[in-house]
C-alpha cells in the first residue's frame, strides 16, 4: 500500500461500537449500550474478569456474532449489512487467536499455521519459506511435524498465535493468549504483537492478566457487567475506569488522535 | 486440481470412504449393464426395421399340378407387380422350400410334399396398403392364400425391444438417483462429523467452494475408484454372456446369434461402458456440490 494511502487512511475506525447490545433470546444481555471505536493502527488491551464478555466482544469483531441491538461497523463496513458470501474476504482481514487454540487435530503445526495462506491461494513455495520460520520465532522449530495432542498447553497457543499473524492481518483479535504461558514467554508473545502492529497491524488483545497489561502504556478497555468502559487512554497508565458512551467515544477517539 | 485432496478435513476415516466405493461400484455395475441393455436393443430394433420392415410374403397354396395353374399364377404375380410402392418381387424357389423342410421331414418327403410357393415382395417403406384386402382379392384366385406383412410381427418385437431399451434407462435413471441419495446422505453425515473442523476453516476465512472442493475430491476419487472396480465387473459379466452365446455353444442354425446380433463390441458400445463410471462419478461430484454448500448453509447460516 502506498505510504500516502496509509496515512491518509491512518485515523479511521477499523472497529465502530455503536450502542451495540448482545443477548440470546430470553436471557439477561450480555452487552448492553457498548459503545467505543478501535482506530487503525492501534494496540490495545480489553480486560475483566473471565465471564465478563471478553470473547463475547471479540466474537462481534469477527462476525461469530451479530449485535441483538445498535450499529457494528468493520471496516467502515456496515456489519448488519455483510451478507454471508461477504463473510470470508472480512474474516481473511483479520488474525484470530482463538482462548481455546482450535487447532485442527489432524494437522502437523506446520500445516495448522500454513492454513490461512492455503485457503487464501498462497503458492507451496511462499507457505514453505514463510511458515517455519515464523515456527521457529514463536520457538516451536522442533515442532514442525507435531500434532496438536503432542504438544503442550504454551506451545499449542504459540502455534494459535503464529496461525493468527502468518497472513499479516489487518486486524489481530486474541482472546488470553498469554494464558498457558509463563510470563516470560508471555511478554516474548506480546513482543510478536508489538513487531506486527509495527508493520501496521491493529492489535487487540483480551486478557485478564492486569500485570501484564501494566507492563506495556497501550491503552485498555475493561468488560464488567455487560459494559465497556475505557480505563486507560493512550499515554495515562492509571485512568480512573470511566463509562464509555457515544460521547465517551468520541472523546476517546479524540485522545488517541491527540496521541 | 480436483483431484489433489489437500486433507484440511480428514475425510478418509470416514465412515463413508468405507462404503461408498462399494455403493457406486455396484451402481456403476448396473449403469454399465443397463447402458448396454438399452443401447444394444434399440441397434437390434433398427437393424429389424431395415431388414424386414419392409418385406411382406405372400403364400399361394399348392397347386395339384404346376401347369394347370400356370395362368392363375401369373395374374396373381401380376396384381402384385402393380402394388404401389413394390420394389422388387421374389419368388421362392420351391426347391428351396424343400430344403428348409428337409432337416425337419428328411429329405425325399420334403421333395415330395406340396409345398406352398412363396413371394417375398421388398417395398421401399413400409407398406400402407390394405393387405387384408389385397389378401382377399388374391383368395378370389387361389383361395387358402395368405399375405403375411413382417411388420405386423415386427411391431410386437418392436414393442418388446423398446420396452427393453425403456427398461435399461429406467435402471440407469434409477442408479444415478440412488448414487445421488448415497453420496447426499455420506456428505451430510461429514459435514456434521466434522463441523468443528468446518467452523474453523470458516473463521479463518474459507470460502463454502474451498470447503466444498475437499468433499468434492474426496467423492470423485471413492466414486472413480468404485466405478472402476464396478465397470471391470460389468465387462467381465458381458464377455461371460457373449461366451454363453457363440455360435458354437448353440446350434448349428445360428438362431440366437443371428436374433441378437451378437453382443456389442462396437466402439460406440466400449466408450459407452468406459463413460458408465465416468458418469456415475460426474453425478457424485455433482452431487457432493450441491450437498456440501447445502450443509454448509444450514451449519452457518
Amino acid at each position: 500500500m502506498p505510504s500516502g494511502v496509509r496515512e491518509r487512511e491512518a485515523h479511521r475506525a477499523v472497529i465502530q461500537f455503536d450502542k451495540v447490545e448482545l443477548r440470546y433470546p430470553g436471557s439477561p444481555a450480555i452487552l448492553s449500550d457498548v459503545s467505543f471505536a478501535v482506530e487503525e493502527g492501534s494496540f490495545q488491551f480489553i480486560t475483566g474478569a473471565s465471564g465478563a464478555g471478553k470473547s463475547s466482544l471479540l466474537k462481534l469483531m469477527y462476525l461469530g456474532l451479530k449485535p441483538s441491538r445498535g450499529k457494528l461497523s468493520l471496516f467502515g463496513q456496515n456489519a448488519a449489512g455483510i451478507g454471508r458470501d461477504g463473510i470470508p474476504a472480512l474474516r481473511r482481514r483479520i488474525g484470530i487467536v482463538f482462548q481455546d487454540f482450535r487447532l485442527i487435530p489432524h494437522l502437523s503445526a506446520l500445516d495448522n499455521v500454513a492454513l490461512p495462506l492455503r485457503i487464501a491461494g498462497a503458492r507451496e513455495s511462499a507457505i514453505r519459506e514463510y511458515v517455519p520460520e515464523l515456527l521457529e520465532w514463536v520457538g516451536l522449530s522442533g515442532h514442525f511435524d507435531a500434532l496438536p495432542h503432542t504438544l503442550s498447553g504454551g506451545q499449542q497457543q504459540r502455534v494459535a498465535i503464529a496461525r493468527a499473524v502468518i497472513g499479516r492481518p489487518q486486524l489481530l483479535l486474541a482472546d488470553e493468549p498469554t494464558g498457558n504461558v509463563d510470563d516470560g514467554v508471555a511478554v516474548r508473545l506480546l513482543y510478536l504483537f508489538e513487531e506486527l502492529h509495527k508493520m501496521g497491524t491493529t492489535v487487540l488483545i483480551a486478557t485478564h492478566n492486569r500485570a501484564l497489561v501494566d507492563r506495556f502504556t497501550y491503552p485498555c478497555l475493561n468488560v464488567d457487567g455487560g459494559r465497556v468502559a475505557r480505563v486507560r487512554g493512550p499515554g495515562n497508565r492509571r485512568s480512573a475506569p470511566r463509562p464509555v458512551g457515544a460521547a465517551g467515544s468520541a472523546n476517546a477517539s479524540q485522545q488517541q488522535r491527540g496521541g | 486440481m480436483a483431484l489433489m485432496t489437500r486433507g484440511d478435513i480428514p475425510l478418509s476415516h470416514d465412515p463413508s470412504a468405507r462404503y461408498l466405493p462399494w455403493l457406486l461400484g455396484i451402481m456403476c455395475y448396473f449403469a454399465v449393464l443397463a447402458s448396454v441393455g438399452a443401447v444394444t436393443s434399440h441397434q437390434l430394433a433398427a437393424r429389424w426395421d431395415f431388414a424386414l420392415g419392409s418385406v411382406v410374403t405372400v403364400q399361394i397354396p399348392a397347386a395339384v399340378t404346376d401347369d394347370a395353374d400356370a395362368p392363375r399364377l401369373s395374374q396373381a404375380e401380376r396384381m402384385m407387380r402393380q402394388l404401389p410402392g413394390i420394389l422388387r418381387l421374389v419368388r421362392v424357389d420351391t426347391s428351396r422350400s424343400a430344403e428348409l423342410l428337409a432337416p425337419w421331414l428328411g429329405a425325399e418327403l420334403a421333395a415330395d410334399l406340396p409345398v406352398p410357393r412363396l413371394f417375398d415382395l421388398h417395398f421401399a417403406t413400409l407398406p400402407e396398403l390394405d393387405l387384408k384386402q389385397f389378401e382377399a382379392r388374391l383368395g378370389e384366385l387361389f383361395p387358402g392364400a395368405l399375405v403375411e406383412a413382417h411388420t405386423q410381427w415386427m411391431s410386437h418385437v418392436a414393442k418388446l425391444t423398446r420396452a427393453v431399451e425403456a427398461l435399461g434407462l429406467t435402471v440407469l435413471a434409477l442408479v444415478m438417483g440412488a448414487s445421488v441419495v448415497a453420496v447426499i446422505f455420506a456428505v451430510r453425515t461429514s459435514v456434521s462429523i466434522h463441523r468443528d473442523v468446518i467452523a474453523v476453516l470458516h473463521l479463518i476465512g474459507a470460502r463454502d467452494g474451498y470447503i466444498a472442493s475437499e468433499f468434492q475430491a474426496h467423492v470423485l476419487k471413492m466414486a472413480l475408484r468404485g466405478g472402476l472396480v464396478g465397470g471391470l465387473f460389468a465387462v467381465a459379466t458381458l464377455a461371460g454372456m457373449a461366451a454363453a452365446l457363440e455360435p458354437s455353444a448353440i446350434d448349428s442354425a445360428n438362431l440366437i446369434p443371428t436374433l441378437l446380433g451378437g453382443l456389442p463390441v462396437g466402439i460406440v458400445e466400449w466408450i459407452l461402458i468406459a463413460s458408465a463410471p465416468v458418469l456415475v462419478a460426474l453425478v457424485a461430484w455433482i452431487a457432493a456440490r450441491l450437498s456440501v454448500l447445502g450443509a454448509l448453509r444450514k451449519l452457518n447460516p
